[in-house]
């Protein structure tokens, strides 16, 4: 990937921003769609958090832990506003209300079949607070060390092991009591 | 004293030979997910070697681990790219920053456009209140018929 410089062509530019995104897009949706659990909101917060890096783009920007981290920060935070507005609007209350009412896994048709038990996690990972659920999906879904976590949420490493520690707990908790483990 | 664990506490800390349960379980997820260091882990392995109830909890923490794991394969519904539809409008962006900042901030940009009209809109009023009032057109009016030649000549004087 190139990098990007204030003295570059426009053409040059562009390709820079256009593989920029193509290296960083797939990760930002596969993370926002678990935050966000909608597709769609998945899509319209990535595209914002793109034209945000656009906006500072005139910056010197290298690309590498440092764009990483930024752009997972500005992705959550977009999703965060997104979960509010539509908490505003009375929306996840009712979606909630609904998927705690009746637990029923979604329908995946064959190519992949969770076990009861994943899904059951799955739905325990929702019940986590906000930051809980970016911790839990950072480290165990995206693989992140507790620096690279510290780095996109502004949680110090002991802090960030700290929670994540409580969140491990609370899911473990739940789902024993499902008898899922 | 050596740093050794993802928390940056000392390697030292716990070697005594009575490390407490709690101090255990509570740096069980690190250890599973390889941030403790070589020291720090090795003290856990060995605890977990001989304590039941630690045990036990390693033993949820791991099980909760493994479904997480499971289900973070579950891709269904994550859509892998941008739609061509957002990668057009980021190349819209790019190609009309102008129009781009516009239409972000388009509240913004409405609210200054209301106050900009506001304010030219009292200008205007308030330069013509200051302006002025200009005497309205007098029409001189003659009471009676105008005089003929014949008094004209009779009312002027003889030299």
């Amino acid at each position: 990937m190139k990098t990007a410089t204030i003295g570059q062509t426009a053409d040059a530019r562009l390709r820079a921003f256009e593989e920029t995104v193509s290296h960083y897009e797939a990760a930002l949706l596969r993370y926002a769609a678990r935050v966000l659990r909608n597709p769609d909101a998945a899509q319209d917060v990535v595209q914002e958090a793109f034209l945000r890096l656009f906006e500072r783009w005139k910056q010197f920007f290298e690309p590498g832990p440092q764009l990483s981290s930024w752009l997972y920060r500005v992705t959550h935070n977009c999703a965060v506003d997104h979960l509010r507005k539509e908490q505003r609007r009375g929306l996840l209350h009712t979606r909630q209300a609904r998927e705690e009412a009746d637990f029923a896994p979604p329908d995946r048709g064959e190519a992949f079949r969770l076990s009861e038990a994943a899904e059951r996690a799955a739905a325990a990972l929702k019940h986590l607070s906000l930051r809980e659920q970016q911790l839990v999906i950072l480290k165990i879904y995206e693989g992140l060390s507790y620096k690279e976590i510290g780095a996109i949420s502004g949680l110090s490493v002991g802090n960030v092991g700290y929670i994540l520690h409580h969140a491990m707990r609370k899911m473990a908790a739940e789902l024993k009591e499902a008898k899922a483990i | 004293m050596s740093r050794d664990d993802a928390h940056g506490r000392p390697a030292t800390a716990a070697t005594d030979g009575r490390i407490k349960c709690d101090e255990i379980q509570a740096v069980l997820f690190d250890y599973m997910t390889r941030e403790l260091g070589p020291a720090r882990s090795e003290l856990v392995r060995e605890h977990l070697r001989k304590c039941p109830a630690c045990q036990t909890a390693a033993a949820e923490i791991r099980a909760t681990l493994d479904l997480l794991r499971e289900a973070s394969g579950d891709r269904a519904g994550v859509p892998a790219r941008l739609s061509d539809e957002r990668r057009r409008r980021l190349r819209w962006a790019f190609a009309h920053p102008v129009l781009n900042w516009i239409e972000r901030h388009h509240v913004l940009v409405s609210l200054i456009a209301t106050v900009l009209a506001v304010a030219l809109a009292l200008t205007l009023l308030r330069s013509a209140r200051l302006r002025p009032a200009e005497p309205p057109e007098t029409i001189p009016v003659i009471i009676g018929h105008p005089p003929g030649p014949a008094e004209t000549n009779a009312a002027a004087p003889t030299p």
